[in-house]
């Protein structure tokens, strides 16, 4: 069953021109994910073992992906033995009907969350906000995108368009709106004082918590968050409900495979070796335990996930979120993620919304946001053939007629004309009498059909007065060089 | 003596049919006996990658034909390769003709022995640069001592999926020539084949990024394995009307032969050259 993505009701070419005309934003998500991207490559250079680690990472995760139906229920048993309540829910509404049921069970009316992109994926703030509950996302770049009412422009840094001067001016808005003190200064030190001491009283008010999960171990019923900042321990420590919603392809087998793809998200994202906070729960708190939240619901989602652990795409489902294709590649890095249309961005994003929402889905996102230069492939730490999946999208929507018929007729045209020398011959002379309608001062300057784009920007070559077929056919018969 | 078979791509045929003439030359000053099969046309690279995947296998199977026929004028037994001109077109019939054998494979009028033809043609294929690092030297005869440098701009399929990426450089090196390493050398230039003229806005702010580094070094030309990025940035350059020598690997090897790398000649070697108001 195909899943549910929040989608921009902009065009492609409106969000393009947007996100193009934007300089500032260009320049935001070039220097990101240049650092990032560095970041990467330095750390998996300086750290012999990196290559080992990734290859048996990447295993684990294929071999959860390929028994995802028998781990999930083990998980879901391990994790009830010790507590907790495990739900499968289907999609955005099943997962938002939930959590305010549940809210209204417990009288709660704030909620805390860490970094989630699947609560993304669901639009679960706006779901929840309808039904009157107070969110507050507490991941500094959430936070700051949460204040700006924009999304994620980037899988692991949310805030990537944004600078820090932008985010200082943001913040002293809300300070002066809120009654207190703003950031002293633009720096990261005092940018993130503020947001600390504002979020600390969220924490503390907040009545129910929700996280995401980056991986759940089956043998063991553990939920597994990696964070940089620690505001994932107090979202699932302080409130006394905690609410952990994640997607059917975060589960692994054995503690094994999770020590061995433990430390990917860090190192391919942000290049450390592994994450300032790893964070282990295995349930509620316990009888007599000081602490930890009384309730902990998991709600393990599929939204489009199923579907394709049977078929071409399931290394799809091995994804870590860790955004290393993003980085490195050259479209997301002139447009940045909110061109994209929606929740996911970058080459995996292009590659997987179709897949989870439908290719009827911005079916501009394969052809459109790739330029097949493979550098994603090469980034990836869990090998996903993301050139093939672009390729062979493409062709499923030439396949199902979804694209014009003009464009259509063009390459079958080509095709046919190409694919004999004698016709290719004929091209060229048709071709060469119809370029002298379109050229300038001996160059092509512009040309009909699908070649037109071309021309919008770039000159060409005319075709040449002797191919090198045609010197060649001179050349032969005394295997001399004419001259 | 080698015989090795030109596998000179639709782009060098129609737009730049002097690069293959100077891979003849420069071959033959190698020691290569060059061949031709003539019933080559295009890789189909093109449709592949828009998805048009019958229009690629067609393609596919006509340049297999052509590049599995038996050699024209030679003795038997003769070693044999086949040397193509463009990287990204060398990966496409290596690296991804499998996978279009794979979906042909199921689809109506197949015929196993594409197979077999595929792996004669594909074990013996290489592109320029890797056939020149083993190929014999030729008596260069680049003499002229001021420093003549280059940028390359190495194309992503030659780099990542031919895995090729330091071929060129190394015969560069081989010729004395000095090459610059642009900023954010491996980042993609925008061409993507039929990407250029679906996206042009994109494909565009991709050139125009990439020249900018490019151009940065200050080179005396800009030398790559593929024509499909050097008509993209050259002809970007052409439309802003900046004049720069752009040449393909072929022609640079054929201009040191000759002893005519000299700065003031290789800047007016090569395409786009030449300024249009």
């Amino acid at each position: 069953m195909v899943g549910r993505l929040p989608r921009d009701p902009a065009p492609w070419g409106e969000r393009r021109d947007r996100a193009l005309g934007n300089s500032v934003l260009r320049g935001n998500i070039r220097s990101v994910t240049r650092r990032l991207a560095d970041a990467r490559r330095r750390a998996y250079a300086s750290y012999p073992a990196s290559q080992v680690l990734r290859v048996a990472g990447r295993d684990a995760k294929r071999r959860a992906v390929a028994r995802v139906e028998p781990l999930l229920d083990e998980l879901r048993d391990r994790l009830a033995a010790n507590g907790a309540r495990v739900i499968f829910a289907e999609g955005p509404k099943e997962v938002a009907d939930y959590v305010v049921s549940l809210a209204a069970r417990r009288g709660a009316k704030r909620v805390v969350k860490s970094k989630s992109m699947l609560t993304e994926e669901l639009d679960l703030n706006r779901r929840l906000a309808v039904a009157g509950l107070a969110v507050r996302e507490t991941d500094l770049g959430e936070y700051i995108i949460q204040l700006l009412d924009e999304h994620p422009s980037h899988i692991l840094a949310p805030a990537a368009h944004r600078n820090r001067q932008e985010i200082h001016a943001l913040f002293q808005e809300t300070a002066e709106r809120e009654g207190v003190p703003g950031p002293t200064s633009d720096d990261v030190g005092p940018l993130t004082a503020f947001a600390r001491q504002r979020l600390r009283e969220d924490f503390l008010a907040a009545d129910i918590g929700i996280t995401g999960a980056n991986f759940l171990v089956a043998e063991t019923g553990t939920i597994v968050l990696v964070t940089n900042e620690g505001n994932a321990d107090m979202v699932a420590s302080l409130p006394p409900v905690h609410v952990v919603i994640a997607g059917i392809d975060k589960v692994l087998d054995t503690w094994a495979d999770l020590a061995a793809v433990i430390q990917q998200p860090a190192l391919s994202g942000v290049g450390q070796r592994l994450s300032a906070y790893t964070t282990l729960i295995s349930g509620p708190r316990a009888a007599g335990s000081p602490e930890g939240p009384e309730e902990l619901h998991v709600l393990l989602v599929d939204n489009g996930r199923r579907q394709l652990v049977d078929g071409p795409y399931a290394d799809v489902l091995t994804c870590i979120r860790c955004g290393a294709c993003y980085n490195v590649c050259p479209v997301y890095r002139q447009v940045g993620g909110h061109a994209y249309g929606s929740t996911y961005a970058g080459p995996i994003g292009a590659v997987e919304t179709p897949l989870l929402a439908g290719l009827d889905f911005l079916p501009e996102l394969p052809k459109s946001l790739c330029t097949l230069c493979n550098a994603c492939v090469e980034a990836c730490p869990m090998d996903i053939a993301l050139a093939d999946h672009f390729i062979t999208l493409r062709r499923r929507q030439v396949g199902e007629g979804r694209e014009a018929a003009g464009t259509r007729l063009t390459y079958r045209a080509w095709g046919r004309l190409w694919s004999s020398p004698r016709q290719y011959q004929r091209f060229v002379s048709w071709a060469r009498r119809g370029q002298r309608f379109m050229m300038r001062q001996g160059r092509l300057v512009r040309s009909p059909g699908l070649w037109a784009g071309w021309f919008e920007t770039r000159d060409m070559p005319p075709i040449a007065p002797e191919t090198f077929h045609e010197w060649w056919a001179r050349r032969a018969p005394s295997g001399k060089t004419p001259s | 003596m080698e015989r090795v078979d030109l596998f000179v791509s639709c782009l060098v045929d129609l737009f730049e049919p002097e690069t293959g003439r100077a891979a003849v030359a420069v071959m033959e000053r190698r020691g290569a006996q060059v061949g031709f099969p003539s019933g080559q046309t295009c890789c189909g690279q093109f449709a592949y990658n828009a998805g048009h995947w019958p229009e690629a296998w067609a393609m596919a199977k006509a340049l297999l034909a052509a590049l599995d026929a038996p050699p024209t004028p030679g003795p038997d037994g003769q070693e044999r390769a086949t040397v193509g001109l463009s990287g990204s077109c060398v990966a496409m019939v290596r690296e991804e003709y499998p996978k279009l054998l794979d979906w042909a494979a199921g689809q109506p009028g197949w015929d196993t022995s594409w197979r077999v033809r595929h792996a004669r043609v594909a074990g013996r294929l290489w592109e320029l640069s890797q056939w020149l690092n083993r190929a014999a030297p030729a008596p260069s005869a680049h003499q002229d001592t001021r420093p003549t440098r280059v940028v390359l701009h190495t194309g992503c399929h030659m780099r990542r999926v031919l895995a090729a990426g330091g071929d060129a450089a190394a015969v560069l090196e081989g010729l004395g020539v000095s090459v610059a390493t642009p900023e954010d050398e491996d980042q993609c230039c925008g061409f993507g084949g039929t990407y250029a003229m679906n996206e042009p806005k994109i494909s565009t702010a991709l050139a125009d990024d990439k020249l900018r580094a490019l151009r940065a070094t200050q080179a005396d030309a800009m030398v790559s394995c593929d024509w499909g990025c050097l008509l993209h940035l050259g002809g970007r350059l052409s439309r802003t009307g900046v004049a720069w020598s752009v040449l393909h690997l072929a022609q640079l090897v054929d201009l040191a032969d000759r002893g005519e790398l000299a700065p003031a000649q290789l800047a007016r070697a090569g395409r786009f050259v030449r300024e249009v108001p």
